[in-house]
This record gives C-alpha cells, sequence and structure tokens, in this order.
C-alpha cells in the first residue's frame, strides 16, 4: 500500500517536473503530450488520495462518506482536493496558455509536500517552504533530464542534443542548487540528530539516496556541463551519459518519495550500527583527555592548513604537502580515537516507562531481585559476590553514571558486560522491567546530586526533575503532578509521621497567599489526616490513597550534604517539603530532622519568586535517557 | 517504539487505577486529525465496551472520553490516530483497575 502510494506520488511529480520544464524551455509545442501529461498526473493523485484514505479508514473501511471526510475535514484531504483542482485548470490551461499552465505546474508541485512531513514541524512556514522548494526543483530538473534522455533513447539520431542540453543546462543547474539547498533544510528538520542520520531506516535512506545516487547523477550532469557543452566528447557518448544521468535520478526521486512515507528519522527508534560513538565531553573530562584533544586537534588542524597552502604554492612544495597531509590526516585520526566511547545497538534507544513514582519502584523490584548481589543493596558495588569479579561493580549512585545513555545501560542489562564479569539476563526480564530499572537507576545517581538541592530557592537554577506521579484530585479526578507544569508552582508535602501536622495547618493558614503565588499545596500522606485539618482551600489537594510508591520515590530525594546515607539506613524521612518551580525542577527542599524547613513567610517569598521566574531551559524530559 | 506519537496517557501505560478514574486522556506529540481518529476501550476476553470517534474527542493535541466506572480487571485502549503528515498511528495503553477497598 506504501508502495503503491509512492509510486503514485512519483509519476505524478516526475511528469508534472517535465511539463514545468517542457513549458519554460519551450521548444516544441506538442499540445497533446502536455495534456496527456497532465491527465496522468491527475489520476496519479486521485490514486494517492483514495489510497491514503484507505489506510487512514482502519477497520473502518472505505466509505464514500469516510472519504468525504478525509477530503473535507483533514489537512491531507483539503491540500489534495487544492491540488487536485489546480491539476484540473492545468489541463484546460495548458494547451492554450503556456504561462498559466507554467504557473499552475509550479503551484502543483509547491504544493505537493504540504501533506507530509513538513505538516508536523513546527514553525510549519519554515518547514513547508524548505519541502515545497526542495520537491518542487528536484522535480524540474528531474522532470527535464527525463524530458531530454527519453527522446534521445528513443530515437538513433538526434543532432539537436547539444542544443536543447544547452538551454536546459542553465535551468538545471538552478534547480540542482536550490534543491540541495533546501534538502539540506528538510534533512535537518526530520533528522535532527547525527543518531537518527545513521541508526533509523529514514537516515540510512536519506545517506544512499545523497551518495548512492544524487553524487553520480551530478557528476555525470557535471561532465555534460563542463566537457559536453564545453566542445569535448560526441554526441553518442553525450546521450549514453544523459541516459545515465536521467536513471540515477529516477532513482532520486524514487527514494525520495519513498523516504516521504517513511517515518522520519527524528520520530523512529534508533539502532546504532557502529561499535563506537564520538563523545568529546566525555572525553574531555577523564584523566589526560583534555591534554589529547586539544593536541591532537590542534596538531592535525595545523598540518593539514599546512598542507593547503603548500599544494595551492605548487611545484617542489607539493611533496612536503603530500606529506602533511599525511600526518595531518592521522592526527586527526588519533583525535578521533581518543574521543570514541563504546556504543552499542541500543545507546540511542527511548525508553517506554516514563519517570515516575510507580516505575522507579516497580525498578528498585527488579534491582532487588536481581542486582544486589553484585551491587549491593544501596547500589555502591559493594554485594556480597562482588570480590570474586575482575573489576569491582559500578557503584551506580556515582555522577559517571551520566555519562553511560540509558541504552547502554539497557544493552549491559540485557547482554552483560563481560570485561566486568557482569552476566546478562537476556530475556528473563521484559524489556518495560529493564527500563524500569535504568530510570530507578537514573533516580538513584539524582538523589546523590540531589545533595546540592538548597534550603533557599537559587534564582536561575534549575536542574534537578521532578518524579511525576499520579493522584485523585478531591473531586475525583484523576491528575498527575506534570499537569501543574505552566499551570503552577507546587509546593509538594511529604509527611509520614502526624506529629508533624502542626506544621501543615501552619501551611494551610497560608493557602491564599500561596495562591496569589501562584502555588498549588500537594500534600500525600501516609497516614489519615483529612478530618484533622479541616476544610481545605481551593488551591490544597490531600492525597492519602496509594501513597506509598510516591513516598517511596520522593525519599530518593532526600539526601543532603550532612545527612548522605549512603547506606539507606533512614529512608523514612518523617516530613520533607518541596517546591516545584513552573516548568518540573525541585528548587527546594525543607527536611523537619535537619532545621532546613523555612519559616513559612519565607518559604511564601520563594514560592512567589518561582511563580514569576521565566522559563529558562527546556522542561525535564517525560523520560530518562 | 517507532513513531509512537503519544506523549503521555491517563491512565499511563501498565498504571493500576480505581475504577471510577471517570475520564481518559490520550496527549499526543503532534497535532493528530480528529476526523478520522478512533479509539476502542476493551475490557477482558476482547470485550470492546467502548469506542469513540475522534471528532467527539479530540483537540489538535488531546483527546478526553468519558468512561463509566469499571470493575476491577485488565483493560485496554486501542487508538487509531492520524497525523497531519497523512501517517496512521496505532497503539494500545494497558491499565489495570483494582477492586475496591
Amino acid at each position: 500500500m506504501t508502495l503503491a502510494i509512492a509510486l503514485a506520488r512519483l509519476v505524478a511529480l516526475v511528469v508534472l517536473g517535465a511539463i514545468g520544464t517542457k513549458l519554460i524551455l519551450a521548444r516544441q509545442t506538442k499540445s497533446q503530450w502536455l495534456i496527456v501529461g497532465a491527465l496522468v498526473v491527475f489520476a496519479a493523485t486521485i490514486l494517492q488520495v483514495v489510497l491514503q484514505a484507505e489506510l487512514a479508514a482502519g477497520d473502518a473501511g472505505l466509505t464514500l462518506s469516510l472519504l468525504s471526510t478525509f477530503l473535507l475535514k483533514t489537512w491531507g484531504g483539503k491540500i489534495a482536493l487544492g491540488r487536485l483542482a489546480i491539476i484540473a485548470a492545468l489541463v484546460i490551461a495548458v494547451p492554450r496558455w503556456h504561462a498559466v499552465g507554467l504557473a499552475l505546474a509550479g503551484l502543483a508541485l509547491l504544493s505537493a509536500p504540504w501533506s507530509g512531513h513538513a505538516s508536523t514541524v513546527a514553525p510549519s512556514v519554515v518547514a513547508f517552504t524548505f519541502h515545497a522548494l526542495h520537491a518542487a526543483a528536484a522535480a524540474m530538473w528531474i522532470g527535464g533530464v527525463l524530458m531530454l534522455a527519453v527522446p534521445a533513447f528513443m530515437r538513433s539520431e538526434d543532432s539537436s542534443l547539444r542544443s536543447s542540453l544547452a538551454a536546459f543546462s542553465p535551468w538545471a543547474f538552478g534547480f540542482v542548487l536550490i534543491a540541495i539547498a533546501a534538502g539540506i533544510g528538510t534533512a535537518m528538520l526530520q533528522v535532527e540528530s547525527w543518531a537518527a542520520l545513521f541508526g533509523t531506516f529514514y537516515g540510512q535512506l536519506l545517506l544512499a539516496k545523497i551518495f548512492l545516487l544524487l553524487l553520480p547523477a551530478l557528476l555525470l550532469a557535471g561532465w555534460l556541463r563542463q566537457r559536453f557543452l564545453g566542445g569535448v566528447g560526441g554526441e553518442a557518448n553525450a546521450k549514453r551519459v544523459l541516459i545515465l544521468e536521467a536513471l540515477f535520478g529516477l532513482g532520486v526521486m524514487m527514494l525520495g518519495v519513498y523516504l516521504a512515507q517513511t517515518v522520519p528519522g527524528r520520530h523512529d527508534a534508533i539502532d546504532w550500527p557502529f561499535a563506537f560513538r564520538f563523545a568529546p565531553e566525555i572525553s574531555w573530562k577523564q584523566e589526560g583527555g583534555m591534554q589529547d584533544i586539544l593536541a591532537t586537534l590542534v596538531g592535525g588542524g595545523a598540518s593539514l592548513i599546512l598542507a593547503v597552502i603548500l599544494f595551492a604554492k605548487g611545484g617542489p612544495f607539493r611533496q612536503t604537502a603530500a606529506i602533511c597531509c599525511a600526518v595531518g590526516v592521522a592526527l586527526i585520526a588519533m583525535l578521533a580515537y581518543s574521543v570514541s566511547v563504546p556504543a552499542y545497538p541500543t545507546t540511542f534507544a527511548i525508553t517506554s516507562e516514563p519517570y515516575t513514582a510507580d516505575v522507579i519502584m516497580r525498578g528498585r523490584q527488579v534491582f532487588r531481585e536481581n542486582c544486589v548481589v553484585c551491587h549491593g543493596e544501596s547500589g555502591h558495588g559493594d554485594g556480597p559476590g562482588a570480590g570474586v569479579l575482575p573489576i569491582a561493580p559500578a557503584d551506580l549512585a556515582a555522577p559517571h553514571t551520566e555519562d553511560h545513555t540509558a541504552g547502554d545501560m539497557f544493552w549491559w542489562i540485557s547482554n552483560g558486560m563481560p570485561s566486568g564479569g557482569m552476566p546478562g539476563v537476556g530475556n528473563a526480564i521484559t524489556d518495560e522491567d529493564k527500563w524500569a530499572l535504568i530510570t530507578y537507576i537514573r533516580a538513584l545517581s539524582s538523589g546523590y546530586t540531589g545533595r546540592y538541592v538548597p534550603k533557599r530557592v537559587i534564582p536561575r537554577l534549575p536542574w534537578l526533575g521532578a518524579i511525576d506521579f499520579n493522584y485523585q484530585s478531591a473531586a475525583g479526578e484523576l491528575m498527575a503532578l506534570n499537569d501543574w507544569r505552566e499551570r503552577a508552582v507546587v509546593l509538594l508535602v511529604l509527611i509520614r509521621d502526624r506529629a508533624q501536622i502542626s506544621r501543615v495547618r501552619e501551611l494551610l493558614t497560608l493557602a491564599p497567599d500561596f495562591e496569589k503565588a501562584s502555588t498549588q499545596i500537594l500534600i500525600v500522606s501516609s497516614e489519615k489526616l483529612g478530618e484533622a485539618l479541616g476544610p481545605l482551600p481551593a488551591n490544597a489537594t490531600v492525597v492519602e490513597t496509594d501513597t506509598a510508591a510516591i513516598l517511596d520515590a520522593w525519599s530518593l530525594y532526600r539526601r543532603t550534604f550532612w545527612d548522605m546515607d549512603p547506606m539507606d539506613a533512614r529512608p523514612a524521612v518523617p516530613y520533607v517539603e518541596f517546591l516545584i518551580d513552573r516548568f518540573g525542577y525541585v528548587r527546594l527542599r525543607g527536611k523537619s530532622d535537619d532545621e532546613t524547613l523555612s519559616p513559612a513567610n519565607v518559604l511564601l517569598v520563594q514560592a512567589a519568586y518561582l511563580g514569576g521566574e521565566p522559563q529558562l531551559r527546556p522542561p525535564p524530559g517525560e523520560h530518562v535517557h | 517504539m517507532a513513531h509512537s506519537k503519544l506523549r503521555s496517557s491517563v491512565p499511563a501505560n501498565n498504571s493500576t487505577v480505581a475504577g471510577n478514574f471517570g475520564e481518559a486522556r490520550l496527549d499526543f506529540l503532534e497535532p493528530i486529525e480528529a476526523a478520522l481518529s478512533y479509539f476502542t476501550l476493551v475490557g477482558t476476553d476482547e470485550a470492546k465496551l467502548l469506542r469513540v470517534e475522534g471528532a467527539d474527542a479530540c483537540e489538535p493535541k488531546t483527546c478526553k472520553f468519558a468512561v463509566e466506572s469499571l470493575k476491577a480487571g485488565t483493560y485496554r485502549i486501542d487508538y487509531h490516530v492520524l497525523s497531519a503528515d497523512g501517517h496512521v498511528v496505532e497503539g494500545k495503553i494497558h491499565f489495570r483497575v483494582k477492586a475496591d477497598q
């Protein structure tokens, strides 16, 4: 089905391009071919629309009413209707009014990508412009090449090839430049990362399109332009080159429309094909890393620049230039080696499990069942089985775990780490449980960096993401902590000891002032407090059921510099409160057992500040990575 | 996880909720075409309990529909959405309803 849609699009684009180029060159006005071409485009567009509507219908099956819903109510459908109208007008205009026909063909070409991947990128104007220019310019170029190549192929003698090529060549050059420039734009918008370029089907198709098909087509076109039109080479040779260029060009278009049907790189799961990846930020931090990088970078760069200068001088200097070049390449290769770290197919994989209390607790369960033997109860690499291993198991709470992606950990959990003696679990644990485990490990290490969370908000310095959770509001509505993002600051109170209720009452008396500071008070309690607190103000909620996971997960964020509790002897803090800013970052922590609790009016000032602070960075991801 | 399009949902995938949560909500990464999207609530033994048309439930990026009180058990929301770029995205959200206390 996808293939059929792609083919229909290909035919429409290429024939439209040929029509457009023909009208520009105005060589022969064989009107009946133009009309036939326009009718072919019309038919191809109708076919494409029907096929897409059928796919969209799903299990409902395609009915006439569904088709009309598709055409009239969806973005893709409305664009298709518009294009059909333009092409119908083209059929009428093309035999008589060439200029109008040309404008209509151009419009049809430019509108082709509007219902495709461009419509899902923001800002869409930029995406539409790039995609439209890319498709239109490429279609005009290839359409034109085909228009010249097909007659050359069919007729044994064509002495007008040189003149028709000479007329087409400057236009083709312009189309190619526009197509490449706009193509770079669309590639950046739809792929977004080097990992996606090499690790997704879309990215690999794109690389094949550029290097296996476009490059040869351009080289052939270059030969025709520079050599043949410059007077070198015979007509027969040029004909063969032109046909080859047409074939490669058609291949480029085919991969292009297939790309339009494929999940864009930025949305697809990444299956990394290499055993290493470049991570200068990690190598820089390692011992001697900074010196290695700078030395090879400066040395290699200088050698290459010297090589270019000497080569330009020419003559006897060329030998030295070659040596400099070799030295430069060797140094750059050493640089590449020093910034590369091991990588695995799953290195860039995205977890399916969000950063929530439930997931973290499930991950902790998986950890306790599978990992504590070596990594220890608290994850410090001090388990009973650790002694027999060749190297010590990692201290999972240490900062260096940040240097590895979640995908790296997924690989080690599944396949083990032979050099360290860590066994892999293979399929004994489900993928979702593995991601839950990784989410727990990330939360664990965040808890250690969380020692830095202050008792007074530090302005303009958000960095610790809040742990999401679901709860039921007083009205019975199912809500999530993250629902408050961009709506309110959250004063999150986690209470396990009834004796702390006086503090809660104190905060609640200030609730109207917190409301003015755009702050919600969310109290999560392991005990029933409701009646003791009386009627609650509008911006306060008490959660008393299913709170174990929330309290236990957030207790990972309890560690302070003077109470790091690395052996988890005291995980259940009687009372701790957090201020979470409007974008999901934890900015303040106060505990009842270490005098970090702010006076309530001071807390109010902190909340008011956060209510007015602008967004400084994107909100923390919904998932760990 | 290719082309998942779903940013988050309430109930969340693989979560356990009380039977009276009342309203299901699906948040998508990008705008979807409500007209040709639909959602099915499936209970035990693949019983189709509810089918909601996108036209009744969806704004550009969020779809919400009311769910009557559910008994304890395993449920699933199957979604079929048409995204603005013409791609159809289908997925399943599994969740459990726990027994009343």
